[in-house]
C-alpha cells in the first residue's frame, strides 16, 4: 500500500505517524552523513558534510522535540513508549489491513 | 582580493577531484536525501498541524539545497 493512501486514511493518527516518518528518517540522516564524514578525503567534501551533518542533527531535534510536546514519543521512560507503541503498532495493522 | 574571487570562482566551477570511496558516501547522502525529499514532498499537505507542516516543509528545503550541494561536488 502506498504510504500516501495509508496517511490519508489515518485520521486522528496521521500527524503522529507523519511525524514518526520524519524521525525515522532524521535518525538515518545523521548517521549517514556521520559515516560519510569518516570517508571524505577532500576538504571541500568535508566542509559540505560537516554542514549538511549538522543541519540534519537540528532538524532530529527538532522533530523529537515536537513529538515528545505532544505526547507521541516517551523518550524519558521507556515503560511509557512500549505501551504507546503497541497502540502505534495495533492502528497500523489496521490501517494496512483495510485496503485488501 | 581580486586573485582571492578568482579562486572562489574556481572553486565552485570545478569539480573537486574525489576518491573512490568519498564518491561512493556521497552517493549514500544523496539517495537518503533524495527519499526524505520525495517523502516531505507528499506529507507536506498531509500534515494537519501547522507546526509539524512546518517542520516537514523544512526538511522539504534542507533536502533539496543538500542535493544541489552534493550535486556541484559530484562528478
Amino acid at each position: 500500500m502506498e504510504m500516501e493512501e495509508m496517511l490519508e486514511k489515518a485520521g486522528e493518527n496521521r500527524d503522529e505517524l507523519i511525524a514518526t516518518e520524519m524521525l525515522v528518517t532524521s535518525k538515518a540522516a545523521v548517521r549517514t552523513y556521520a559515516v560519510a564524514l569518516t570517508e571524505a578525503a577532500s576538504p571541500e567534501v568535508r566542509d559540505v558534510l560537516k554542514r549538511q551533518l549538522t543541519q540534519a542533527i537540528n532538524q532530529h531535534a527538532r522533530v523529537a522535540d515536537y513529538m515528545m510536546e505532544n505526547g507521541m514519543y516517551h523518550a524519558h521512560d521507556v515503560k511509557d513508549q512500549l505501551k504507546h507503541d503497541k497502540k502505534k503498532v495495533k492502528t497500523v495493522k489496521k490501517l494496512s489491513k483495510d485496503k485488501k | 582580493m581580486a586573485k582571492n574571487k578568482d579562486k572562489k570562482k574556481n572553486k565552485s566551477a570545478e569539480k573537486p577531484n574525489l576518491a573512490v570511496h568519498e564518491t561512493i558516501e556521497l552517493h549514500e547522502v544523496m539517495t537518503i536525501r533524495q527519499a526524505s525529499l520525495l517523502k516531505a514532498g507528499m506529507m507536506e499537505s498531509l500534515a494537519e498541524d501547522s507546526k509539524l507542516r512546518e517542520i516537514v516543509r523544512k526538511e522539504r528545503k534542507i533536502s533539496k539545497k543538500a542535493i544541489d550541494e552534493i550535486q556541484e561536488l559530484l562528478p
